[in-house]
């Protein structure tokens, strides 16, 4: 600055820059901040992006489904959310998740632990984690939990059910999870060894956004919500009940032994 | 007041629940069983003053566990906001359920401490220090004079801090406390000296059978050999069980050796102390309905954790629902924790009319 400055206009001149310091650098901050959370959003347009997810179960037989997304990346745990498999996760550890059960494989997690055939010694059998980016040839074992791994249009997710050495079958690549450019959903059951599934292929559904599941057995309408896990909400009443026992209880205590 | 014993069995009551059921529904009411308890009978003591403090602590860590996991994890359908995905760890959807499951695990903790709480304000510590095992007497001894050296520490510290305001000093920061702090040491070593001489007087620590020096002494090292034998036996017991296929037979089996072994040498060194009791506690007919209570909520916890362990515990997240399930019989069980509380209001209210002697005969 140049030091002849003095007087009156030196003050003049220092007064709105103190005041306009801090303020400047708060707006600076909002704009980092408002920047950070407008640059996803703007990302996303054009035609939905697709991925693929195999669950392979203990018997060898695998599920794909074929999963439509409006955002350029999501989570492995959001494919796995927005396909409607049945799954029971541990979020607990608060690093991410864990697989616990699948369509109906594997720990029944609250009740039991969640690597519930991994204690002690002996065999050790879980819901292992796949991915296979686009264009790869093989499968990589995630090294990131299902919340941190990023699963980008034309890469596969797969869930196998094993101790590890399991890989998921080769053959299914992306191409071969989700085949038709039609945005719709498609599903179908590959066997290894002895299991005589026939191969059910490819029922379309309307281009809604949301993939749609399709089994033989079951409405695809149908939430993947198992009822019993749902509790009586009967039992509540008691529940209250009891409640109120300990409160009455608690008044009576409190009132007798303030004298 | 209740027997020491009862106590003990109260707390392991309690205790159990809080650590295994991971539902918000039983830690409710194990908390109003304890909070009842503790009104009835831990309000008078003066530990039971720290109570409110171990509740003010228990809902803090309620406010930071559904902060916390609310922020770190992301899973679950119903979210009511979004974070930035570029932000570290809190990027991502913040989602009701994941809130809800950090409320719960802060309740259990909050549960645990007012558990323990409440057992340290009804409790008579002294009597409790008289109840340890014949094997531990060295160790019950110094817990209790660090029990009655702490307040009097407190009160000389008072004595000190009063007398040098007289002499006009004045206590601002830190520098200050200097003259505090040098008496009080000066006056804590000279009591710790005092203490030891007394205890040697009295013959803590010294030769029980003087004639047997040397078998004494032999004694004691074989006794401790035995205790370090033991506890490598349940280390490698438990190394077989966890880490090595095919050892669970010969892990359960070294464990079960280890620990006979350990409670051969533990009562062999109990058998060298002689105690006698000056003042016994009688154990009354109210003690023996608690203990019975507790044994039905332990017993009902332990029924109904195996036969249905989908409804001891509790998981927000999806495909679970949001209600947690609940199981009226252990509720009602639970609620029997709360009977020690009733049973005192009862006899006080009796003894009004007949002044009941004291519990303790000479």
């Amino acid at each position: 600055m140049n030091a002849g400055l003095n007087g009156p206009g030196r003050s003049f001149l220092r007064i709105p820059a103190g005041w306009a310091r801090p303020r400047m650098r708060a707006c600076l901050v909002w704009l980092i901040l408002m920047a950070a959370l407008l640059v996803p959003g703007l990302a996303s347009a054009g035609e939905p992006n697709r991925a693929g997810l195999v669950v392979q179960f203990a018997d060898g037989h695998a599920e794909t489904i074929c999963i439509e997304f409006e955002e350029d990346e999501i989570t492995g745990s959001d494919l796995l959310i927005r396909s409607g498999l049945e799954a029971v996760v541990d979020p607990s550890s608060g690093l991410g998740i864990i697989v616990c059960r699948l369509e109906g494989q594997g720990c029944d997690y609250p009740a039991e632990a969640c690597f519930c055939q991994c204690s002690g010694s002996g065999p050790c059998a879980y819901w292992n984690y796949f991915y296979r980016e686009p264009g790869q040839d093989s499968w990589t074992y995630a090294a990131l939990g299902a919340l941190r791994h990023k699963a980008r249009p034309g890469s596969v997710d797969a869930w196998v059910w094993g101790d590890g050495s399991t890989l998921p079958a080769a053959e299914l690549t992306f191409e071969v999870v989700c085949p038709s450019p039609t945005p719709a959903a498609t599903q179908f059951v590959t066997s290894t060894p002895q299991e005589p599934v026939p191969p059910v292929t490819a029922v379309t559904s309307a281009p809604t956004p949301e993939p749609t599941q399709t089994q033989p057995v079951e409405p695809p309408a149908s939430l993947p919500t198992p009822t019993p896990k749902g509790p009586d909400i009967s039992s509540y009443w008691l529940f209250g009940g009891l409640v109120l026992i300990l409160a009455f209880a608690g008044v009576v205590v409190w009132l007798r032994t303030k004298e | 007041m209740f027997h020491t014993l009862t106590w003990v069995i109260w707390l392991v009551a309690a205790a159990v629940p809080a650590f295994t059921l991971r539902n918000p529904l039983y830690q409710v009411l194990i908390l109003g069983a304890s909070w009842i308890v503790y009104l009835a009978l831990g309000r008078t003591s003066p530990v039971g003053r720290s109570w409110g403090t171990f509740v003010r602590i228990g809902v803090m860590f309620v406010a930071v566990a559904v902060v916390f996991n609310a922020l770190s994890s992301h899973y679950g359908t119903i979210i009511l906001f979004r974070l930035p995905q570029a932000w570290p760890i809190v990027g991502g959807p913040i989602t009701l359920e994941a809130a809800i499951a950090g409320a719960v695990n802060g309740l259990g903790l909050l549960t645990i401490l007012v558990v323990f709480a409440t057992f340290n304000a009804v409790v008579d510590h002294y009597q409790l220090l008289r109840a340890t095992p014949a094997f531990a007497f060295q160790v019950g001894t110094v817990i209790s004079i660090a029990i009655t050296f702490v307040p009097q520490m407190v009160l000389s510290a008072t004595e000190i801090r009063q007398a040098q305001r007289i002499r006009g000093h004045r206590f601002r920061g830190i520098r200050d406390l200097l003259p505090l702090v040098m008496p009080l040491l000066a006056t804590s070593l000279e009591r710790a000296i005092q203490l030891a001489e007394t205890m040697e007087a009295r013959g803590f620590a010294t030769v029980l059978h003087p004639d047997s020096l040397e078998s004494t002494h032999r004694r004691a090292l074989l006794a401790q050999a035995g205790l370090l034998a033991a506890l490598l036996g349940l280390l490698a017991g438990l190394f077989l069980l966890t880490f090595v296929a095919g050892g669970t037979i010969w892990g359960l089996g070294l464990l079960i050796l280890s620990i006979a072994g350990m409670g051969i040498v533990l009562w062999g060194q109990g058998q060298q102390v002689r105690r006698s009791r000056y003042r016994r506690v009688r154990w009354r007919s109210h003690d023996t309905l608690v203990a019975i209570a507790c044994g039905i909520t332990l017993a009902a916890v332990i029924a109904g954790k195996l036969a249905t362990p989908q409804m001891m515990t509790y998981s927000p997240y999806p495909p679970n629902s949001l209600l947690p399930p609940f199981n009226p019989y252990v509720g009602a069980a639970l609620l029997l924790l709360a009977l020690p509380a009733v049973r005192w209001q009862v006899s006080t209210s009796e003894s009004e009319q007949t002044t009941e002697p004291e519990g303790i005969q000479p």
